[in-house]
């Protein structure tokens, strides 16, 4: 099973720039990581204004639960959305946050 | 302030589509309300999009309009069984129960096997599993009421043999649980016995029920379900006396049987392909079922020598019930609108409001038997529409983000769905208990993917198409995958051109046959969509369709995969799965198939070299520049997208077919089909494999028959592009004056 390196900020970097792809084989890699995640506390989001909003949310595993909000994370661009998720797996698999981490 | 996305409006229609004159029932339900708007209103575009063509209804005069009273209604979700009280019911004092039976989440709550009512003041009986998923009898009511417990929880998803018995006699109660399977311990068969008061007297004139228990009724006169069962059912027996162990065994064994101490013997085996079921006993306690548990699944008999439910019935003698099945909620009519003659052939909606509450309902006005027809129709993929509403999958299915390659963001009605479990499922997830859900229902609310305003997929991407015809300013009918399967090619024959939406994926055996008499007729066919003609469906066999149902077999693109041994449907025994397999590929009628799918963002299409030169296709591409079609859109940013349909000669594709342009410009997240797939490898994706792509083709038949197909989810998203100038349109223009003018087809 392939492991984040904590190193390879380039990775984060990379995805900085262009959330959406195409991406490298090795950042693919570290996708697939981060996407293969348990469903129960899993971050995703919630379109809060068609097209314009999202707010933060994790799921909460279970049928009938309603799903958690964090409605003062919100977003206005998808993008940003990715990236800032994307940082919080980083940190979980690593230990460091990409953003300071490159800095 | 927390943001609200729970809804305080719903409601259904009695029916998809009328003709002027006919009469649909609006039921709605409302909650913190008392009163609500009913608005009709002719759908334009069902989603705004910020760079596509806006979001449009406009308000149409009918009767209904107005202000209408409105209450709250309930809906009763969980499977059941009844067997309407009788005499002989009545009479039963000692009595014996046994059923093999295959819990699917014992322990999940206290789950009835049998019961015959019990409450205050109304002494009943119940076989259930307790909560710990032990076998148990409860006897008497209210106060009195006792339960004897095995102790021992059954195992999920194993065959067991149960038995409960009661002598009135001295009270004593014996209960048995024999696994069909013993593997240790936990699996062994144990008896024991125990105490309830003797001399207990029924309470009369009660219904019996399996898998729920009756706890009294409903202010509007409905039963009051609980203990919802989760697994299956086979051969239930009631006996008027306690039982030895050889007559237990000789009574599983033997369906009728004339002993006159037999009650009940519940053949499950008879009419899977119906709501009832009968009693062999003698004493026509025969039965039916509320709520669509799914039939034709394999029994305790069930050996692998048969696949075929109509072959060997007797290894299909079980019946799957689940706390979530639905079929129809069964709500009051709120508002009787009967369709006015000045409604044109169109696609409409209710729209409701209370407060800033909304719904819509949508419903479809198709030509009256004998009017004019339009040169053009389009047909509705209500069966799609049918299949993907109240889709769970994305909240569900852990592997979600996986694979759609991106975060998912959930829209407020899925967080709603999430919650509102009751509001039934989609043939796209599975039930609590893992199961595939086999069976779609129209008589409830359908929140997404069924209904405007919600993510450009089925309902909402089929109104890019309509929209595009109206602002075209071509004429057109509706058609829906109901006429056709009603009322065959006859549904069909008076038009030149059928024009699909975007997805028409789930075909009954009566829809394709009259598709391809159609063709034979020299019909015309603009397959403007992908993935479509991909599986097997068929309706109820007596309320048509209002309920759908789909098998998931060996392959193809789904989210669960049926059980060996069923893959036949139980509305009509047909086996059921991807027409491929069934031997009528998508290429052999519309010249593509399902070759790949993606859901990141999408791609465009690129000419075939040389196609401007071919005097048989350059008509197609007049006015369009360049080599590239459709690098746009508001579904993934372009015209190939999302599921892609590919050309294939040894998948039936015709030899004449014109391949007008593939696709380009997939992500990595685009992956061949798993049915394009027979040994695993890496290459599946679209930067690797050449048959990640779509193919837009053209072909005429002798008949005077022509397909044109774009094999493409995302084609219509782009048509409003730039004010509907752009070179989709441009394309589905120039073949649609074509296909409906009466000159041959080059
Ligand atoms: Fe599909």
């Amino acid at each position: 099973m392939y492991r984040i390196d904590p190193g390879r900020t380039d990775l984060a970097e990379e995805f900085r720039r262009n959330p959406f792809g195409p991406h490298s084989a090795e950042l693919q890699k570290v996708l697939n990581v981060m996407r293969w995640e348990p469903i129960e506390g899993k971050y995703v989001l919630v379109n809060t204004v068609p097209h314009k909003e999202w707010c933060l949310a994790q799921l909460p595993g279970k049928r009938g639960v309603p799903v958690t909000l964090h409605e003062d994370v919100v977003f206005t661009d998808l993008g940003e959305a990715e990236w800032y998720i994307f940082r919080l797996r980083w940190k979980k698999h690593t230990g460091v946050d990409p953003d300071q981490a490159s800095q | 302030m927390t943001f609200d996305y729970r809804r305080r409006i719903l409601g259904y229609a009695d029916r998809v589509r009328a003709r002027p004159g006919e009469t649909i029932d609006f039921k709605i339900s409302l909650e913190d309300h008392e009163s609500f708007e009913f608005r009709t209103v002719r759908m334009v575009c069902g989603v705004e999009t910020p760079e596509g063509a806006p979001y449009r209804e406009v308000a149409v005069e009918t009767p209904a309009n107005g202000l209408h009273e409105g209450s709250s209604q309930r809906i009763d979700a969980g499977s059941y069984a009844v067997i309407p009280a009788a005499p002989v019911l009545d009479r039963l004092s000692s009595f014996t129960f046994q059923a093999f039976i295959m819990p699917t989440l014992p322990g999940d709550g206290r789950q009835v096997i049998i019961s015959r009512g019990s409450g205050p003041g109304r002494p009943g009986f119940a076989v259930i599993l307790d909560a710990a998923g032990a076998l148990a009898l409860m006897i008497g009511g209210g106060q009195d009421l006792i339960t004897v417990s095995t102790g021992r929880p059954l195992q999920p998803w194993k065959w067991v043999f149960v038995a409960a018995s009661y002598d009135a006699a001295n009270g004593s109660v014996t209960l048995s649980q024999e696994p069909l399977i013993h593997t240790g311990e936990s699996s062994s068969p144990m008896c024991i016995a125990g105490h309830a008061p003797s001399g207990v007297v029924f309470a009369a004139d009660h219904d019996l029920h399996m898998a729920a228990w009756q706890t009294g009724w409903h202010e509007d006169g409905k039963p009051r379900m609980v203990g919802h069962f989760n697994g299956r059912i086979d051969s239930p027996r009631l006996a008027s006396r306690v039982l030895e162990g050889h007559e237990m065994a000789a009574l599983a064994r033997s369906g009728p049987t004339s002993a006159d101490w037999v009650v009940g013997a519940w053949d499950f085996a008879a009419n899977i392909s119906g709501d009832t079921f009968p009693d062999r006993s003698g004493n026509t306690l025969h039965g039916h079922l509320v709520n669509l548990p799914s039939r034709g699944v394999t029994g305790r008999q069930w050996d692998g020598s048969c696949h075929d439910w109509r072959e060997c019935p007797d290894h299909y003698a079980a019946i799957h019930f689940h706390d979530d099945d639905l079929f129809d909620a069964g709500w009051r009519t709120t508002v009787s609108m009967t369709v006015p003659g000045s409604l044109a052939s169109g696609i409409y909606a209710a729209h409701c409001r209370a407060g800033d509450d909304t719904c819509h309902i949508p419903f479809l006005v198709v030509p009256g038997r004998g009017a004019p027809r339009e040169r053009v129709a389009f047909l509705a993929s209500t069966a799609t529409w049918l299949a993907y509403a109240n889709n769970h999958w994305q909240l569900d299915e852990e592997k979600a983000e996986v694979k759609r390659g991106r975060i998912i963001a959930y829209s407020p009605d899925e967080l709603f769905l999430h919650e509102r479990r009751d509001l039934g499922l989609s043939t796209y997830d599975t039930h609590r208990d893992g199961s595939g859900v086999f069976y779609s229902s129209r008589l409830r609310p359908l929140v997404n993917n069924y209904s405007p305003q919600s993510a450009i997929w089925s309902f909402n991407a089929d109104t890019h198409v309509t929209d595009w015809l109206e602002a075209s300013g071509i004429g057109f009918d509706i058609v829906s995958d109901e006429d056709i399967h009603e009322d065959g090619v006859a549904a069909l024959a008076d038009y030149r051109v059928i024009i699909t939406g975007t997805h028409p994926e789930y075909w009954s055996t009566d829809m394709l046959d009259a598709l391809a008499a159609y063709f034979d007729r020299g019909g015309r066919l603009m397959y403007l969509g992908g993935n479509g003609f991909y599986w097997r469906i068929a309706c109820h066999p007596v309320r048509g369709g209002e309920a759908i149902e789909v098998r998931r077999p060996e392959s193809g693109a789904r989210f669960w995969a049926s059980r060996p041994g069923e893959y036949h449907l139980s509305f009509n025994g047909e086996r059921g799965g991807l027409w491929k397999h069934i031997g009528r590929p998508p290429q052999s009628l519309v010249g593509v198939g399902t070759f790949a799918t993606g859901f990141d963002r999408s791609g465009w299409f690129v000419k075939k070299p040389g196609i401007d030169d071919n005097p048989r296709a350059s008509w197609i591409f007049e006015g369009v520049e360049g080599d590239i079609i459709g690098d746009f859109g508001v579904l993934g940013s372009g015209a190939a997208g999302i599921e892609l349909d590919g050309a294939d000669e040894a998948l039936g594709t015709p030899p004449d077919t014109i391949v007008l342009a593939s696709s380009d410009g997939h992500s990595a997240y685009y992956m061949q089909s798993p049915d394009e797939i027979v040994f695993n490898h890496a290459a599946v994706t679209a930067d690797a494999n050449p048959r990640v792509r779509a193919d837009m083709v053209y072909f005429a038949l002798p008949s005077g028959a022509g397909v044109f197909s774009t094999g493409s989810i995302s084609w219509a998203a782009s048509l409003g592009w730039n004010g509907y100038d752009n070179n989709v349109a441009r394309i589905t223009g120039n073949v649609l004056r074509r296909f409906a003018a009466d000159a041959a087809l080059p």
